[in-house]
């Protein structure tokens, strides 16, 4: 069984674009979306109940309703949830946003490239680090 | 002492004799005479014109010289008038034999018989008797009136002396005005001889101008009778004119008659000067007092006010008339003393309390108002006790009225809390303006660049997985979306930076600029393979932050790139020498170059002088340089020539000064 992937991200656009450059690289893993902080929340209360989780979750900082840092924060609040390795996967390249980010326990943080091509060479790289090179998914585990 | 008398009243007795002798026929009658020359007081005796023998002398005159008629009978009057002998006697009563003189008078000392003296003044004539001559003598005993004279004689000497003793100068006058007698310290004072002084001489002494004044004032006492008072100058032996009070008093006999008088000239001249020199003091330190701008108020130990200036009145706002009648007390019924702060302050601690304390105030500032009305002002009060003149202590209290100055300095403060609160106010806005400017920019770099990635990311798409039924035209077309979406990331990308520059903290480390620049370089290797690439930077220390100076270096580096681009061989030179406390590093191309016309417009954002198409630049970088070199505490410029190449000059501040010398010499002695 292939793990999913869980991507939060508001604009459609770009969950789009994220799945294709997936495709392009012939990524397995499902691909699960969370359209804004408060949908991010209830999948962490999902996984809580039991749900599988997510091999990777991907994650924007400028969410509606709830901001990207206050949904990592919650994931690493959970026993469940905290091991999760998480990429931030944004616009920004505020110091202050990156800062926060690791302080908070991201394993990674990826400024969205504008141009498609290198969207798909961040794609490539989070599916050798994340997904296949690094971490054993739960399952492997068992 | 021989001298004649002039008439004394006594001949009518002679004459009396005379006439009775000439009735010698009737004896009754002549022994009645004989009796009254017996009985006369007067010594009288008769003696021989020839053998000058005394015939006769009264009982008078034999008690007196203590001889018998019977011894005299003996005698001559050379026998009792000692200092005469016969010639001289002869000589002397010679006139009268001649019938030259009728009688003679003279005065001579009797020789009693006891060897004693006495005065005498006696009157001789000459009688004809039976046919002889004698002479007839009456004696008065004048020892009374020697006695008196020699007394006077002797308490005008006294007098004289005294006067001669005495400081001031002294004189006798006639009646009349004119002067008969100086004493010594007259002449030694002016100098001048009693010939030159005689009469009205006086006046050689005299001030020119000042005389006609002095003598008619003479004149008129001496007219009047009245005392004489007046000062003026006389001058001295030296030439010198000193004042004198003269004064003069009549003398006057029993009758009330003016004998004399009698003055004296005291030399006050000290007097004079010092009391002019006192009241030239006075009357400077008056129209000081009475000119300055500050209160004076000077007050007696016990508080009294003895002097308030004009200022200090009007300070005060009160009449000079109510100002005698106020001491502490009552002037602490009509005001009222507080701090500045408006907190009333009790009696004791007022200003001139304290300065009788003996305390020292300097520029206390009070509050002062009147009970009975509307008035308030702000005073400075300054003072103490000093000692005044002769010595006496006073209480010195100086006043100055600085309601205005407070009034201005309350506004100002006013003013400045205003303003404090206004710049607070700005500063607020300013700073959230500042945030929202951030959070501005934060959104342009998420929010533009999330469209731009769906032009990009689907435009990729199209031309990728629709190729085939786009013809050329439309294929053209989707590149051109794709070029533009480029260049408006591009431009967010700059823009982005330039924000960030503006709003991040400056860090200075010390950089060393030859590894710094090799460093940067080497991101350069593959765009700048056919440049020919000259660097001479020594090891200089700069104190920078190295991230503005990288942006700044980056910039212009890209910018020598790509302006150099169609050179025929493009070159780069980066240098750097040490001036002063500072290094200036310089990157030179030989591109196109640029006017120098347009200089002012290459550092401003969004400013470009080539066309896109050529040169393709979002026309921020120069702009970032500026920035970035305005944070580092540096300055950029340029110098160029169109189709001639540009340099551009980097000032970084040296990390320490002195290590720019030794490179410099080095440098030189290189060259």
């Amino acid at each position: 069984m292939t793990l999913p992937i869980l991507l939060v991200e508001d604009n459609p656009m770009d969950v789009d674009l994220t799945q294709r450059a997936f495709i392009r690289h012939n990524l397995a893993n499902p691909l699960q979306v969370a359209r804004d902080g408060q949908e991010a929340l209830d999948f962490i209360e999902n996984w809580e109940a039991g749900e599988t989780m997510p091999v990777v979750i991907l994650l924007d900082l400028k969410l509606p309703k709830i901001s990207g840092l206050e949904v990592l924060r919650s994931i690493r609040a959970h026993s469940g949830s905290k091991t999760i390795p998480v990429v931030i996967l944004t616009s920004s390249d505020e110091d202050h946003d990156i800062h926060e980010a690791y302080a908070l326990g991201a394993n990674s943080y990826i400024v969205k490239p504008v141009e498609f091509d290198k969207f798909i060479d961040v794609a490539r790289q989070i599916e050798l680090y994340w997904t296949v090179l690094n971490i054993p998914s739960p399952s492997r585990c068992e | 002492m021989i001298s004649p008398i002039k008439n004394r009243g006594t001949t009518c007795l002679s004459e009396m004799t005379r006439e009775i002798c000439e009735l010698a026929p009737i004896e009754n009658a002549c022994t009645r005479v004989d009796g009254i020359l017996e009985q006369s007081l007067n010594e009288i005796y008769l003696f021989d014109a020839q053998t000058l023998h005394f015939e006769y002398v009264n009982s008078r005159a034999r008690l007196n010289l203590g001889y018998s008629m019977d011894t005299l009978r003996m005698m001559t009057p050379l026998d009792i008038k000692p200092e005469f002998d016969e010639a001289s006697f002869r000589t002397l009563v010679n006139p009268l034999l001649h019938g030259a003189m009728k009688i003679l008078i003279f005065e001579a000392m009797h020789l009693r018989a006891d060897g004693t003296l006495y005065p005498v003044e006696v009157h001789l004539q000459l009688f004809a008797q039976s046919g002889r001559m004698v002479f007839l003598a009456v004696i008065l005993d004048i020892t009374i009136r020697r006695r008196a004279e020699s007394a006077l004689r002797e308490s005008e000497e006294r007098f004289r002396t005294i006067v001669n003793t005495i400081p001031q100068l002294a004189w006798i006058a006639e009646p009349d005005g004119s002067r008969v007698w100086y004493n010594q310290r007259w002449y030694d004072y002016t100098g001048t001889t009693p010939e030159e002084m005689e009469g009205w001489g006086w006046q050689k002494v005299h001030d020119i101008e000042m005389l006609p004044k002095v003598v008619e004032r003479w004149t008129h006492a001496t007219a009047a009778g009245k005392a004489f008072d007046m000062e003026f100058p006389l001058r001295g032996a030296d030439g010198r004119f000193r004042i004198f009070l003269t004064r003069a008093e009549p003398l006057r006999n029993a009758e009330g008659r003016i004998t004399q008088w009698f003055g004296t000239n005291t030399d006050v001249n000290e007097q004079r000067l010092g009391e002019k020199a006192r009241r030239e003091v006075e009357k400077r330190f008056e129209v000081v007092m009475g000119n300055m701008s500050e209160g004076l108020v000077i007050f007696d130990l016990a508080g009294q006010p003895l002097h308030w200036n004009a200022a200090a009145l009007r300070m005060h706002d009160i009449g000079n008339s109510e100002v005698m009648l106020l001491n502490p007390h009552t002037f602490a019924q009509i005001y009222q003393l507080s701090t500045v702060e408006g907190v009333a302050l009790p009696f004791d601690q007022w200003p001139l309390t304290r300065i009788l304390r003996g305390e020292h105030l300097n520029d206390l500032e009070l509050r002062i108002g009147r009970v009975d009305r509307d008035w308030e002002r702000v005073f400075s009060y300054s003072g103490a006790l000093s000692h005044y003149g002769d010595g006496k202590e006073l209480a010195f209290l100086v006043v100055k009225d600085i309601t205005e100055r407070k009034n201005a300095e309350d506004a100002l403060r006013d003013a400045k809390v205003n303003l404090e609160h206004k710049v607070d106010e700005r500063t607020a806005q300013l700073l959230a303006k500042g945030k929202e400017m951030e959070s501005f920019c934060y959104s342009v770099s998420h929010d533009l660049r999330a469209p731009l990635r769906g032009i990009d990311g689907y435009s990729r798409l199209l031309l990728e997985e629709y190729h085939d039924r786009f013809d050329e035209e439309g294929q053209n077309f989707l590149k051109n979306v794709r070029t533009a979406t480029k260049y408006m990331t591009d431009l967010i990308e700059d823009l982005l930076a330039y924000s960030r520059l503006e709003r991040q903290g400056i860090s200075r480390t010390a950089v060393e600029l030859s590894s710094f620049i090799s460093n940067l370089l080497d991101q350069y290797h593959t765009r700048a393979q056919n440049v020919r690439l000259t660097v001479e930077v020594s090891d200089f220390q700069v104190s920078v932050d190295p991230e503005g100076l990288a942006i700044a270096l980056r910039n212009l580096i890209d910018n020598a790139l790509k302006f150099s681009g169609y050179a025929p061989e493009p070159a780069i030179e980066i240098r750097a020498r040490a001036a002063s406390n500072h290094c200036i590093l310089s990157v030179r191309d030989n591109g196109i170059g640029f006017d120098m016309r347009f200089y002012e417009k290459i550092f401003e954002v969004f400013q470009r002088l080539h066309r896109a198409e050529e040169y393709p630049g979002t026309g921020i970088g120069l702009a970032m340089v500026q920035k970035a070199m305005e944070r580092i505490g540096g300055r950029v410029w340029a110098e160029s020539q169109p189709g001639a190449g540009a340099t551009f000059y980097l000032q970084l501040p040296l990390l320490n000064a002195s290590q720019a010398i030794p490179h410099e010499r080095v440098n030189n002695a290189i060259g």
